[in-house]
């Protein structure tokens, strides 16, 4: 998709825009997060939220067994598994591995779920502005003509494009909307789903980030 | 996804994978009797628009040892089998083959855990 920027633009205002777009984003990736987390005391649920960094936003799970559900991981009872000489003390016993329990992914289905819907809305609002500006030249150019002749029919056809355009926004969003889609009212971004990496901090918590 | 399931193991059988395994690569969760290292595979999501599928498929590999020489082997194998693999009789007409996106090591309770994530374009009619 390409942008033709014409005269004076301040950067503060683009770079409003970008960020409140990464936002909207995060927050969107944290709500299909937490409605695809398994809840068991609501607790990896509620750890889920956004956090502001140097970069953009992070969707963060910041619960300690928001990695073992996100990945998965092996079952070890009596303890952590340990060898003699490594770790293990004196009288302490080491514990046993007796299976893998299976991993409930919500994080990252979440990403390529938002992601998938921007595109919709990408795809959605600049075609249908492009179909209805046509619509309403050809619309209004017909009615300017028949009413006052041709200069009629090319004020009308550029108020028809303009007003056709318009509606034609309104009709994409609506149906990006019914798709499922975020509109934001300016052009939507597209998230690369392999692109956005879910990343496991130290903790076990997990994060994602917008780009 | 069958087709996509079916593919995976048949590329794992009798590979070098397989043998460092010891034919333990199960899909979903791996059998509770399992010696290790083992391996589980599946599915993380998938979208689909007119004509792509995208999938998101997680290999998990498993080791107890002491140290990390023996499951960083057997990562090795399995990126050599399935980086940019073309999977046959996967999509209509076909797919773009297995692009690896992401991978990490952490040790959890004394079990070293490699996660490997592939991303897969399945094309559609």
């Amino acid at each position: 998709m390409s942008a033709v920027f014409s005269g004076d633009f301040d950067l503060s205002q683009v770079k409003q825009g970008l960020d409140s777009h990464l936002l909207a984003t995060a927050n969107q990736i944290a709500v299909e997060a937490r409605r695809r987390c398994p809840v068991k005391t609501g607790q990896l649920r509620d750890s889920i939220g956004v956090v502001k960094t140097r970069r953009g936003y992070q969707v963060v799970a910041a619960s300690p067994h928001a990695a073992p559900v996100e990945f998965g991981h092996a079952q070890v009872t009596g303890g952590a598994l340990k060898v003699s000489g490594r770790g293990l003390k004196r009288g302490e016993t080491s514990g046993h591995v007796v299976g893998h329990v299976p991993p409930h992914p919500f994080m990252r289905p979440a990403v390529m779920a938002v992601a998938s819907r921007q595109t919709i809305a990408e795809y959605a609002l600049p075609s249908s502005s492009e179909i209805g500006g046509s619509l309403g030249a050809l619309l209004g150019g017909a009615i300017g003509e028949f009413l006052l002749g041709p200069v009629g029919g090319t004020i009308g056809a550029k108020g028809g494009r303009h007003l056709g355009k318009k509606y034609g926004v309104r009709a994409g969003q609506a149906a990006a909307n019914a798709a499922g889609g975020i509109v934001a009212d300016h052009v939507p971004q597209f998230l690369d789903p392999a692109g956005t990496k879910a990343e496991q901090g130290r903790s076990g918590a997990i994060s994602v980030e917008p780009k | 996804m069958r087709a996509l399931f079916e593919a995976i193991q048949s590329r794992f059988t009798g590979s070098s994978l397989d043998t460092a395994l010891g034919g333990r690569l199960a899909m979903g969760q791996g059998r509770q009797e399992w010696a290790m290292p083992f391996g589980v595979y599946f599915l993380v999501g998938n979208v689909a628009d007119q004509l792509m599928e995208h999938c998101s498929i997680q290999f998990s590999l498993f080791d107890d040892a002491p140290s990390a020489g023996r499951i960083c082997d057997a990562y090795a194998v399995l990126t050599a089998l399935f980086d940019n693999c073309d999977l046959p009789g996967v999509g209509n007409p076909g797919n773009l083959g297995m692009e690896r996106s992401f991978s990490q090591l952490i040790r959890d309770e004394g079990v070293w855990h490699y996660i490997v994530e592939y991303s897969l374009l399945i094309e559609r009619k």
